[in-house]
């Protein structure tokens, strides 16, 4: 016999007090969807990976150390130039990504507009970084990454464990959703209590990560893994010489402009 | 019932409300499930009506004890202690779980989670009950035992929506069938499915 | 505390990459005696870059109704070892930043110093001296004190770094170039909110922890496994388990290495004497000239030929960093050897 309850219909009113953990769905599902279409948008600019990656950090140190006008221009307009290769739907997203962080630094950067010793360039440069970041990021793929990495003769075991950091981030990171699921389809009043559960939403979340270390070992070992990556070298196309061309171009740019 | 892969789990991610349709609608008790959800109140209330236990039962188990796990939903629902005791006690006692009270639920037996997980469900006193392959690593003893628990709380008034494998276990409980399969849903009721040895065999191959 | 990008000058960036790449090599040499000794850790420092990471993207609810963010290094400290939690965190950095577009790239240096070597080794140290020092419940107040103090030393370590930018690097009109808030203002703005946001780092090292000791406590790790492995013996023969309390007194002397510099820095003499005037006397402080500064107005106007400023005195500013940081290291790794002595002698 069931207990008599369960012959019961409930009828309560909830207390609608929210706890702000399950803010954290569209979080984890924009990230697992962002690690599942990377692929897709990255196929359709291929530049060389490493000349890619070289290109953004010559940016950001040509960016950082700049103060002359000209200079951040030039920037400017190659930066926006890159970004016309891009199709529309990323040029959207990078758009506004750029935008969101650019509003949240320039809350932070006012105050000393305000008093007076701040600077316009300053927040020009800022979101010129921004903007190129976004981009490298938003067209880059991990493989990518992991191939310019290879190429800088970073250690096979490095490149081993950013593939699995990449893997695992999606694994936990579903594991992650589904747990905050889980929760909201039984919260049915308030959500006061939600703080003391992260003891167990990260603990479990850990104890995941200890029993998939355990089981990806096994697997590795039982099928010879040796750590080494062969990754496909990419061959240098005209597109990759044009840009390592323009970039020659800036750097002298940047010097000769610089000293006058 | 359906072959793997032909969007059952997906169904009832929509059913629960965390996934949107991309076209068409639902409704629950008369009224349109996107509204149900877009106010506070109604979907808490929702979400007391519709439990759901999902494949993976790790997902599931949140709380450092079993008696938490169990009284999570109820102590929300304005319940006095006593009463969340009780129903506690009487989930605890429906599967045989009182001697692990205490117990921390990850460490428990799969087939000892599935249980917690599904008194931790039950103790929300659900309308309506979605259970995502419920009888998956169960003997077959425990899969009778659970058969019959599904069918009491069918007499109990609960509309129990169940995903298996295991056609020739509940063939004889089930009411109605809905059959996923060649890009299509097909419901039959029992008497319906009894009568088509075509279809009975398609479905034996799930 | 993410740092953004081009809040630090390119000399500042450097040089905290400087004093990471010792920091790398060093918890890369204890994590390869850990795979040595436990074959299927091999995989934990990818996959705690992982849980790292999600720790860091996830909003906390907290008392009150709103969300915060946890950084979790003081916590994957506690379970994986601080070597391996400093490499882990240092891969989701790297990885927010050039995938994720989150965070400047030439900052890492810096950000990893806060968040993957302060946070982590600081809270590690004061973890194992609360265990030490209170015979019960002596981990769990060192889990809650380790994040607390932990995230509060980072923050602190933030805000001086911030903090020394207008100081250090100003255009010809005085306008700080880099971060515009100087240290009267970055250090408490930094330390002030993170001794409430602390507060959440704490509990959920605490929390965690308590539910994993409970839950699961032989996957938590403990520095003397690793003491007589083969490797080990070779490369530190007699290193004791709570030598890591030492790292933690390394860190805090880290931490006034800055303050060292500030203090010794009129013998640069590059500093713009009106500039700081008129900073001083806009944050209302005590306009007092020293008299140092006084000669620097002839060496700022030989800088204004230059479009790039703030690189070449940037340059001997970075060796100043470093050497006063290596100094620093010395004398409290002599204090260190002294306490160590003490309490040997003690047990």
């Amino acid at each position: 016999m069931l207990p008599h309850w369960m012959y019961e219909k409930e009828d309560y009113e909830p207390e609608i007090k929210k706890g702000g953990l399950f803010s954290n769905e569209k979080l984890l599902k924009g990230l697992l969807s962002k690690l599942h279409t990377e692929s897709k948008v990255c196929k359709k600019h291929p530049f060389h990976p490493l000349v890619y990656l070289v290109n953004i950090i010559i940016i950001s140190l040509i960016l950082c150390f700049t103060y002359n006008k000209y200079v951040i221009w030039i920037i400017g307009i190659y930066a926006a130039a890159l970004l016309l290769r891009v199709s529309n739907k990323t040029l959207l997203k990078i758009i506004k990504r750029t935008l969101g962080l650019f509003v949240l630094n320039l809350v932070l950067y006012s105050p000393s507009i305000i008093l007076g010793t701040g600077n316009y360039v300053f927040l020009i440069k800022m979101f010129l970084l921004f903007l190129s970041l976004i981009t490298y990021a938003s067209t880059t793929s991990v493989y990518d990454f992991l191939t310019a990495l290879k190429q800088l003769h970073v250690p096979d075991f490095i490149i081993f464990q950013v593939d699995i950091f990449v893997k695992h981030l999606h694994i936990l990171g579903s594991f992650l959703l589904k747990v905050v699921y889980a929760i909201e389809a039984r919260s049915v009043g308030s959500e006061k209590g939600q703080n003391k559960l992260m003891g167990t939403i990260f603990g479990n979340l850990y104890l995941e990560m200890v029993k998939f270390g355990k089981e990806l070992y096994n697997a590795l070992e039982a099928r010879a893994f040796t750590g080494k990556y062969d990754y496909m070298i990419h061959k240098l196309n005209w597109k990759d010489y044009t840009l390592i061309f323009i970039q020659a171009v800036l750097l002298v740019l940047v010097i000769l402009i610089g000293r006058g | 019932m359906g072959p793997n892969g032909s969007g059952k789990s997906t169904l009832f991610q929509i059913l629960e409300g965390f996934l949107k349709p991309t076209s068409g609608s639902l409704e629950f008790e008369g009224k349109d499930l996107q509204e149900l959800l877009a106010n506070e109140v109604s979907k808490k209330k929702f979400h007391q009506k519709v439990g759901i236990l999902f494949q993976n039962v790790d997902t599931q188990l949140f709380n450092s004890t079993v008696y938490d796990e169990i009284a999570f939903g109820p102590k929300q629902m304005n319940l006095s202690q006593n009463e969340v005791d009780q129903r506690v006690e009487d989930c605890l006692n429906l599967f045989n779980l009182n001697s692990m009270r205490d117990s921390v639920p990850y460490n428990l037996s799969g087939g000892e989670k599935r249980e917690v997980a599904l008194a931790s469900v039950l103790a929300l006193n659900p309308d309506v009950i979605l259970l995502d392959e419920p009888l998956v690593g169960l003997t077959r003893a425990k899969r009778n035992e659970l058969i019959e628990l599904f069918d009491k709380l069918h007499q109990a008034g609960k509309t129990i929506i169940l995903i298996t494998h295991y056609f020739q276990q509940i063939k004889d409980v089930a009411t109605d069938y809905l059959i996923f399969g060649n890009g299509e849903i097909v419901k039959k009721t029992g008497d319906e499915l009894k009568a088509d040895p075509e279809l009975i065999h398609q479905v034996e191959e799930y | 505390m993410h740092i953004p990008e081009n809040y630090l000058s390119p000399s500042t960036c450097a040089t905290m990459f400087a004093v990471m790449a010792p920091v790398w090599y060093v918890s890369a040499k204890k994590v390869k005696v850990q795979i040595e000794k436990k074959k299927e850790t091999v995989v934990q420092l990818g996959m705690g870059a992982s849980l790292a990471f999600l720790i860091m993207m996830f909003n906390v609810p907290v008392p009150g109704g709103t969300t915060a963010h946890a950084v979790g290094s003081a916590l994957l400290a506690i379970l994986l070892g601080p070597w391996a939690a400093c490499l882990s965190v240092t891969m989701a950095l790297i990885l927010q930043a050039f995938l994720f577009g989150d965070g400047g790239i030439l900052c890492l240096g810096a950000n990893t110093f806060n968040m993957a070597f302060v946070l982590p080794f600081v809270g590690y140290g004061i973890f194992l001296l609360c265990r030490k020092i209170f015979k019960k419940h002596g981990d769990k107040i060192g889990a809650f004190a380790g994040g607390y103090i932990g995230i509060v030393c980072a923050a602190f370590m933030c805000g001086v770094e911030l903090g020394i930018q207008p100081l250090l690097f100003k255009n010809s009109h005085g306008n700080p170039l880099y971060c515009p808030y100087p240290l009267k203002i970055s250090v408490p703005a930094m330390v002030g909110a993170h001794l409430i946001i602390g507060l959440i780092e704490g509990a959920i090292t605490l929390m965690v922890y308590s539910y994993i000791k409970k839950v699961a406590p032989q996957t938590i790790y403990h520095a003397s496994d690793y003491l007589n492995t083969e490797v080990s013996k070779t490369q530190n023969s007699g290193m004791k388990v709570w030598k890591k309390a030492i790292i933690a007194i390394i860190a805090v002397a880290l931490i006034f290495t800055p303050l060292g510099l500030i203090a010794s820095a009129p013998a640069w003499g590059e500093w713009d004497a009106s500039g700081i005037l008129t900073q001083l006397r806009k944050y209302h402080l005590n306009a007092v000239v020293p008299d140092a500064f006084k000669h620097g107005q002839g060496y700022h106007a030989a800088f204004d030929g230059y479009a790039i400023p703030g690189m070449n005195h940037g340059i001997e500013a970075a060796f100043g960093y470093i050497l006063c940081g290596i100094t620093a290291i010395i004398i409290f790794l002599l204090v260190a050897k002294i306490l160590s002595a003490f309490v040997k002698s003690k047990e």
